[in-house]
């Protein structure tokens, strides 16, 4: 349960974001490999730094969402252990595991036992507010991932990011809020579908962001797939079993971080002519780097007013924890 | 390693297991774009079954040392070539296996040969397995989902659906899916009765990651949702992934004689 209503935390995202820009974790990371741990809505911040960070990054960035640390982690690997709440079995096991394979570590969290353990061993701990849903910190857990991603060696996005945020927040108040915005008609379009995201492979954190935020707050099965992976398995022989796909294709700008806006729009013609349900979303911001904050705004909107339409309550999550209940119970 | 296309699984499983095995190491970029980390000390393997130079042109631009893997001659001093036409998964796996030993990054060549003979031994519960598999994909909306140490199974799966069905099928990892898809599969989705789940894992154990996969299976149980689970051995990753990848290939064929 949290005290801060989730409208108001999907409404604080870019606050947020503009709150942990020019973070410095008063260390420079000598490195060759930054391994960004962790799972679920804490792991989101780590996707997306990724993507932000692929085609200007000098440093390997690599995502790890499983218990076990790759073999060549090492003393040259800077580890980013993200757990919200700081006490994820999986990304505690990841942060021991960097301990023992003396990775430097830096640990963002809210609190609990990895914020624990991170002191006691004096590490770099970038401490989160608390009382917010874990899923939709992602503003602060962003920027904060890509300052420490800066500080190792990693491009230097702040500026950018700071410049587009009164156009983001343009965005938010112009398409999210009101009835008959952007966010509330592809929600009502999507009821009663299995919702199908795609993109760009610059955008593919972002297309999966979409798809757990519909599972978790809307509480559907949701899909999502990107470039190259659709045009490999060749997207124009599909045929959907369920009659019920609704694909959404989010389309941005081609420039130094995208180069497939040309494939997404042939894509929409293709499923179109096939008889499928397709939208085309396109953000129009000014850069591959301000649409990918577009589409996480207006997916997160989307998915909350789809929980609205089914008359579920976003916020909680059953079936996680029976899961953490019986893994608790057991170990 | 750098590869798009129908050979991607394949390349998928040698990076798989590099992430087990390798003291360094060894991505493989499905991307057309560049990674900008690449430049004259990358050693980049390019698989294209087609013979797309513009990758390897383009790595050469940034100093790399590139190889190309295809089916495709065409007088490159580099390329390995593989035979056209049958299936070349099978021979891009062990050729890259094979240059990668080479290298001395890591040996998954030693390892692929293990492997293999474990599953030999396999076949005729792989050849039962793929034929309840085949019965159960047609005209189903599939998700497939295999463990972050195997991802390359899950992809190859989601390959064969969509080449061999010409069905939309789709793809997640687990623990990760845990998190979040876990809720909305446990929900009833009564507008898409066509939703099916196939879980690829290895043999129930005392692991972490085994333990979470066992209570996924008992939540989604307890909320409605079967589960078609697929055991692909206690091996290594690379043994569960081939074994996986075998299975495919059967099940496609299985396919085609419905």
């Amino acid at each position: 349960m949290t005290d801060i209503e989730l409208d108001r935390q999907l409404f604080g995202f870019i606050d947020n974001l503009e709150q942990s820009l020019g973070y410095d974790p008063g260390v420079r990371f000598e490195c060759d490999d930054i391994l960004l741990c962790g799972v679920g809505g804490s792991a989101v911040s780590g996707d997306f730094a990724a993507d932000c960070c692929y085609a200007e990054s000098r440093v390997r960035i690599h995502l790890c969402k499983y218990p076990a640390l790759p073999s060549w982690a090492g003393p040259r690997t800077l580890a980013v252990i993200s757990s919200y709440s700081g006490n994820t079995l999986e990304t505690l096991t990841m942060y021991h595991s960097a301990k023992e394979c003396g990775c430097p570590v830096v640990c963002v969290t809210s609190g609990g036992v990895l914020e624990s353990e991170a002191t006691s061993a004096g590490d770099v701990l970038v401490k989160l507010p608390k009382n917010m849903q874990p899923r939709h910190a992602i503003g602060y857990m962003i920027g904060y991932t890509l300052e420490v991603i800066r500080s190792a060696g990693g491009p230097d996005l702040g500026p950018r990011m700071a410049a587009f945020l009164p156009s983001l927040r343009r965005f938010r108040d112009a398409n999210m809020i009101e009835d008959g915005c952007m966010a509330r008609e592809i929600a009502e379009w999507l009821r009663g579908k299995v919702p199908v995201i795609c993109s760009d492979s610059s955008m593919r954190s972002v297309a999966f962001r979409w798809k757990t935020q519909i599972n978790e707050n809307s509480k559907f099965v949701a899909f999502c797939d990107s470039e190259p992976d659709l045009e490999r398995t060749g997207t124009d022989v599909w045929t959907d079993p369920s009659g019920k796909c609704a694909v959404i294709v989010l389309i941005g700008c081609d420039d130094g971080m995208c180069k497939g806006t040309a494939k997404l729009e042939s894509l929409v013609s293709c499923l179109t002519d096939r008889g499928m349900d397709v939208v085309p979303v396109r953000l129009n911001g000014s850069s591959t780097l301000e649409n990918m904050f577009r589409a996480i705004i207006l997916g997160d909107y989307v998915s909350l007013y789809m929980a609205e339409d089914r008359g579920v309550d976003p916020v909680e999550v059953r079936p996680v924890m029976q899961l953490k209940a019986k893994l608790s119970k057991r170990l | 390693m750098f590869c798009s296309d129908c050979l991607m699984p394949a390349c998928m499983v040698v990076s798989d297991l590099a992430d087990v095995l390798s003291g360094n190491p060894v991505p493989l970029i499905t991307d057309s774009r560049l990674p900008g980390w690449v430049d004259d000390g990358t050693l980049a393997i390019v698989v294209s079954y087609e013979g797309d130079r513009s990758l390897v042109e383009l790595l050469e631009s940034r100093g790399s040392a590139t190889v190309l893997v295809t089916s495709k001659e065409n007088g490159g001093g580099s390329d390995v070539v593989i035979p056209e036409g049958v299936n070349p998964s099978a021979f891009v796996l062990g050729v890259v296996c094979s240059i990668m030993s080479s290298t001395g990054v890591f040996d998954p060549a030693s390892a692929l040969v293990a492997a293999l003979e474990s599953i030999r031994s396999d076949e005729e519960r792989i050849v039962v397995e793929a034929e309840s598999l085949a019965g159960s994909i047609r005209g189903r909306l599939v998700s497939v989902y295999s463990p972050s140490d195997i991802r390359a199974c899950s992809y190859a799966w989601v390959d064969l659906i969509r080449r061999s069905y010409g069905q939309a099928a789709f793809r997640g990892e687990l623990p990760e899916f845990d998190h979040n898809e876990l809720v909305g599969w446990s929900d009833p989705n009564e507008h898409a009765p066509e939703l099916r789940m196939i879980v690829f894992r290895g043999e129930p154990d005392e692991t972490l990651p085994s333990m979470i996969m066992g209570f996924m299976q008992e939540v989604l149980e307890e909320n409605g949702r079967s589960v078609k689970t697929v055991y692909l051995g206690s091996g290594s990753s690379i043994e569960r992934n081939v074994r996986g990848m075998i299975m495919a290939v059967a099940t496609a064929i299985f396919s085609e004689a419905e």
